[in-house]
């Protein structure tokens, strides 16, 4: 590590690793959380016992997304996700969606763009709650692990109105969804992989017609022992990262069907950087709690969350590490209308943060938020769907914009759907923007987006093939853009406007006949992104290129074929599961590196294989996933220039026990 | 067939014997010109070399890629060239990837890659086929700095042959006779520059100063300028004597740096500047008991400063952002605008063929 004073201060000013009072998950806080979790499952168990029928059960998931109408929302099946449990989010969505990270390296800090924005511009929704760092205003991918969610979604473009800040370019929307019938199952994971590179996990689900509960433990140690030092001349760097987490749901329905629930998530992640070298290692401590406790009773529905999110950035032994430490404390409510062919929803949304954050000079600073939306969703007709609403946040010193939107869907025929959604959105100014010693600017505006997208849905079924194809266009325009300004030092301006427009095509085949499925789903985008306005006298060399790190082309592609089981009889035919095979396929054109496009990274391609078979007997299953990453050892590059791992392996078994 | 075409033809035919004529050995391309050391993006380790003949108005980049189809991989700290090689010295964001690259200084072709250096600082020719590299080591957790050393480089194995250690932070050296004067980072606390005898290759005295002595030159007498803090020192090589002591303003916080010698080395150019503020380009001749900082030569805060002794021209690398392609404005000696050709990401030295 090294030279540059300024450049160092720079990065690490923050713009990702932050931080604040060392304080761990044994702080007081914690066995708090968990004295109260306990409790709270120990009521609810007390009470399966008078579980009784109950006319169905109408519990909605992704409740918000019923507003967003005329966005694009691709969800993940639950087979897929399955596939993924031993991957992060990172690792899962790049070969799923044409969405950007940018990782540091293998196991390392992972930034999201989503349709031509920076890392900043996504709003991460963990049920329902924003989990983004209000330091950073970004999540680290690389510490989201799939396993930790029943539902996954990833929604492009603006939604601001019903997400709140920071859903500039889309959101990720990762949900906890109960089971009302009588189940349990236990669930053992172990991966082995390349590299010296495990993965355990520990999952119990129990449910009944009231109550479901899953718990979910989870351990990862990437050891990353390459046994090369050099791909191509690139340097490999070296690295490891220990993850551990626990997640806990719980819902409860009462016998007035309103339901409460309980979610906790806690997390501890630890990347190392450069291992070997005892007096210069760099480590990246992330932890994190985040509890939500929801009623909901009839149409209303009372929210109570607490998060903490810590981050410790340190070298060598990690005596005096940079620290991050802020917690947030939330109350949200709720409540729907419906009259006839309306649906009202009104909620409100208040936030308390305390951030102790050594960058922002020693002092602690603390902030309220509070957010005021309504929603409206009109079905004129069978045909036609209209959804209007608007979101005002208020944060003490500046206000953001009304947050208003406009989305219509219109079938056009039977298999014919045309979208259209017209909105504005904000991004509150991160609090290492506002607050950062000397660099920050507590004055900042808001950024302010106008997003305008079109979409035309196709969906066609015949015999035993199933197609459905979307193609979606947009351009937003976002003012006030943050920038840290090299011409005044690194100081936080509102200096630039960015123009984000794309085409994005999707396209489902599915083919389904007796015990044999396949299918392909492939996913197109092009995407121009721009800095518009001339700022200084050298912004000429940058204005209309590309934005770093966003290439214009992405293609992702995933092919499965699937067969129920093998041989008419035997073991196989009484024992044996679905075989499935899956080439996954990411593809991306170069990807600048240098905001006037004088340097690049060369686009890449990568391929994966996953191949899954099991037996089952009794309540007993037992799994086997066979991968092999970057099939063709494709040469790509993380941030910081170095190698990403060449070819590699991982076995993964999992064994179920249903009840 | 016009006149036109006829003295073309001539040009053509001239050139191509006397061309014919002295190719004895044959040129290569990068015999003369200007060689930009471009720092490059830290931690997006892509610092590179641009190259710009000579009446050239552009820059080729990255000329290292462009002839050994590879990449460097770090911020670039210096380029020196030592006997038709040339030494590229590569620093990465990680502990244990940075390197010292060996070229025909002629075509640029890899010869060798040194890995065994941490934090390289500068390359400079102290005997025939022979180089010293000026490295930091590795920095402490906290950024302080370690004992640096000195590799010492047979270039005829491109090869480290020994390593001399120095004090911490150790950075700029210059070559009188036989011995080497290396002075330091000015963020260390080091009030010393170490004396080596470049025929053992031992660190032989230390001289005595009042400050941690940064941006060692040398001038037409032979006498060593260095800065410590706001003030300019000279030195004797020869008694190891400091001479002469010249304060700047005390007005602002502006330091002197990046210090460069015109032609024949009797007018200093150095930046003046503070991080925060910025600054501009002054100079003052060696013979001078005061140095004036009121009317700058060049009125912008530079990156890097550098003086072609043939051209007769200053070059001054201009920044706009370590993430946008810099530019190496051209000026004559009095500070009138040249031109500027656009090189690449934070373009900090140069060095003149």
């Amino acid at each position: 590590m090294k030279t540059n004073e300024r450049q160092f201060i720079i990065h690490h000013l923050g713009l990702y690793y932050l931080s604040i009072s060392v304080r761990c998950l044994l702080s007081k806080g914690y066995p708090l959380v968990l004295a109260w979790f306990l409790l709270s499952s120990m009521h609810v168990f007390a009470q399966t016992d008078s579980s009784r029928a109950l006319d169905e059960v109408t519990v909605k998931t992704f409740a918000p997304a019923r507003f967003m109408a005329g966005l694009k929302i691709q969800s993940i099946d639950s087979v897929t996700l399955q596939q993924a449990k031993f991957q992060t989010l990172a690792d899962f969505l790049s070969f799923q969606a044409p969405v950007n990270f940018r990782p540091y390296g293998n196991g390392q800090l992972t930034s999201i763009g989503l349709r031509g924005t920076s890392s900043n511009h996504t709003a991460v929704l963990w049920n329902g709650i924003n989990i983004n760092s209000p330091s950073t205003g970004q999540s680290d991918f690389s510490t989201l692990p799939t396993a930790g969610f029943d539902l996954l979604a990833i929604q492009y473009g603006s939604s601001s109105c019903v997400v709140g800040s920071d859903a500039i370019g889309g959101s990720i929307l990762l949900d906890s969804k109960p089971t009302w019938e009588k189940k349990a199952e236990l669930s053992f994971g172990q991966r082995i992989a390349s590299f010296d590179n495990w993965q355990t996990q520990l999952s119990a689900r129990l449910s009944g017609k009231r109550f479901s509960s899953k718990t979910v433990f989870y351990k990862g140690v990437l050891n990353n022992n390459y046994p090369y030092t050099e791909r191509n001349y690139y340097p490999v760097e070296r690295s490891t990262t220990d993850s551990k987490g626990f997640i806990q749901d719980l819902f409860y329905l009462t016998k007035k069907q309103n339901q409460i629930s309980l979610n906790v998530w806690l997390s501890d992640n630890n990347a190392v950087i450069a291992p070997q070298s005892i007096h210069t290692r760099e480590v990246l401590q992330t932890q994190s709690i985040r509890v939500l406790n929801t009623y909901q009773i009839k149409k209303l529905t009372l929210r109570g969350g607490y998060v903490q999110d810590i981050t410790n950035f340190g070298r060598g032994n990690f005596d005096k590490p940079s620290r991050t430490a802020i917690d947030r404390f939330l109350i949200r409510a709720e409540h729907e209308w419906q009259f006839s062919k309306l649906t009202a929803h009104i909620g409100t949304e208040a936030a308390h943060v305390i951030a102790h954050v050594d960058g922002y000079g020693g002092s602690k600073i603390t902030e309220n938020r509070l957010d005021v939306f309504a929603w409206l969703r009109y079905q004129f007709s069978a045909r036609l769907l209209a959804t209007l609403n608007a979101r005002q946040a208020f944060v003490k010193s500046f206000d953001p914009p009304l947050a208003p939107a406009l989305g219509l869907e219109y079938q056009v025929a039977k298999s014919v759907r045309l979208t259209g959604n017209i909105s504005r959105s904000y991004r509150i100014p991160t609090m290492n923007e506002r607050y950062w010693s000397e660099l920050g600017d507590p004055n900042l505006k808001p950024e302010d987006g106008f997003n305008k997208e079109l979409g035309i849905n196709w969906n066609h079924t015949k015999n035993d093939f199933s197609l459905s194809s979307s193609l979606n266009a947009y351009h937003n325009l976002i003012n006030n853009w943050v920038y840290w300004n090299p011409e005044v030092n690194y100081k936080v301006q509102n200096l630039q406007q960015v123009l984000a427009k794309g085409i994005e095509f999707s396209q489902k085949v599915a083919y389904q006949h007796k015990q044999i499925s396949s299918g392909l789903m492939a996913n197109y985008s092009f995407t121009h992104s721009s800095q518009q306005k001339a700022y200084d006298i050298y912004s000429v060399d940058v204005i209309g290129k590309q934005l770093i790190y966003i290439p214009k082309h992405n293609f992702t592609a995933n092919l499965f074929f699937q067969t129920l089981s093998f041989g008419k009889n035997g073991l196989l035919k009484e024992h044996g599961m679905p075989f499935r095979a899956t080439l996954q396929w990411q593809a991306n054109s170069r990807r600048y590196t240098a905001f006037d496009n004088s340097k690049w990274f060369d686009g890449q391609q990568i391929f994966n294989l996953i191949i899954e078979n099991g037996l089952r007997w009794k309540h007993l299953e037992g799994k086997v996933f066979f991968q092999v990453n970057n099939i063709f050892d494709e040469l790509y590059l993380s941030s910081k220039r170095n190698a990403m791992p060449g070819r590699n392996y991982a076995i993964n078994l999992v064994l179920n026990i249903n009840k | 067939m016009n006149y036109k075409k006829l003295v073309l033809l001539s040009f053509v035919s001239v050139a191509l014997f006397s061309c014919e004529t002295k190719e004895t050995e044959p040129a290569q391309p990068y015999d003369s010109g200007v060689f930009v050391v471009n720092e490059g993006n830290f931690l997006q380790n892509n610092g590179s070399i641009s190259f710009i003949q000579p009446d050239s108005k552009t820059a080729i980049t990255d000329v290292f890629q462009k002839e050994n189809s590879r990449p460097l991989i770090g911020i670039i700290n210096g380029y020196a060239e030592v006997d038709d090689k040339g030494i590229i010295l590569v620093d990465n964001s990680t502990d244990g990837q940075d390197a010292i690259e060996i070229v025909n200084a002629r075509t640029f072709k890899s010869i060798a890659s040194i890995k065994e250096v941490e934090n390289p600082r500068n390359a400079i020719k102290v005997a025939a086929n022979k180089a010293y590299v000026v490295c930091w080591d590795i920095l402490n957790p906290d950024y302080t700095y370690n004992p640096g050393y000195i590799l010492v480089i047979d270039l005829l194995i491109n090869k480290v042959t020994k390593k001399i250690t120095l004090q911490n932070g150790a950075e700029g050296i210059v070559v009188v006779g036989n011995e080497a004067f290396v002075g330091n980072n000015p963020y260390v606390d080091k009030k010393e520059i170490s004396v080596i005898d470049i025929t053992k290759d031992e660190v032989t005295s230390k001289i005595n100063i009042k400050g941690p002595a940064s941006n060692l030159v040398l001038d037409a007498n032979n006498k060593i300028w260095c800065t410590t803090g706001k003030d300019f020192l000279r030195i004797n090589p020869t008694t190891k004597a400091v001479e002469a002591t010249i304060s700047t303003e005390t007005a602002t916080e502006k330091t002197p740096g990046k210090l460069v010698l015109n032609a024949n080395k009797t007018t200093i150019y150095f930046d003046y500047a503070h991080w925060a503020t910025g600054g501009e380009v002054y100079s003052f001749n060696i013979s001078d008991a005061t140095i004036s900082t009121t009317t700058p030569i060049i009125k912008r805060t530079v990156t890097g400063l550098g003086f072609d002794p043939k051209a007769n021209v200053i070059y001054a690398g201009i920044s706009p952002s370590y993430n946008q392609a810099g530019y190496a404005f051209r000026y004559k000696p009095t500070g009138e605008l040249i031109d500027s050709v656009k090189v690449e990401l934070a373009p900090s030295k140069f060095l003149f063929k």
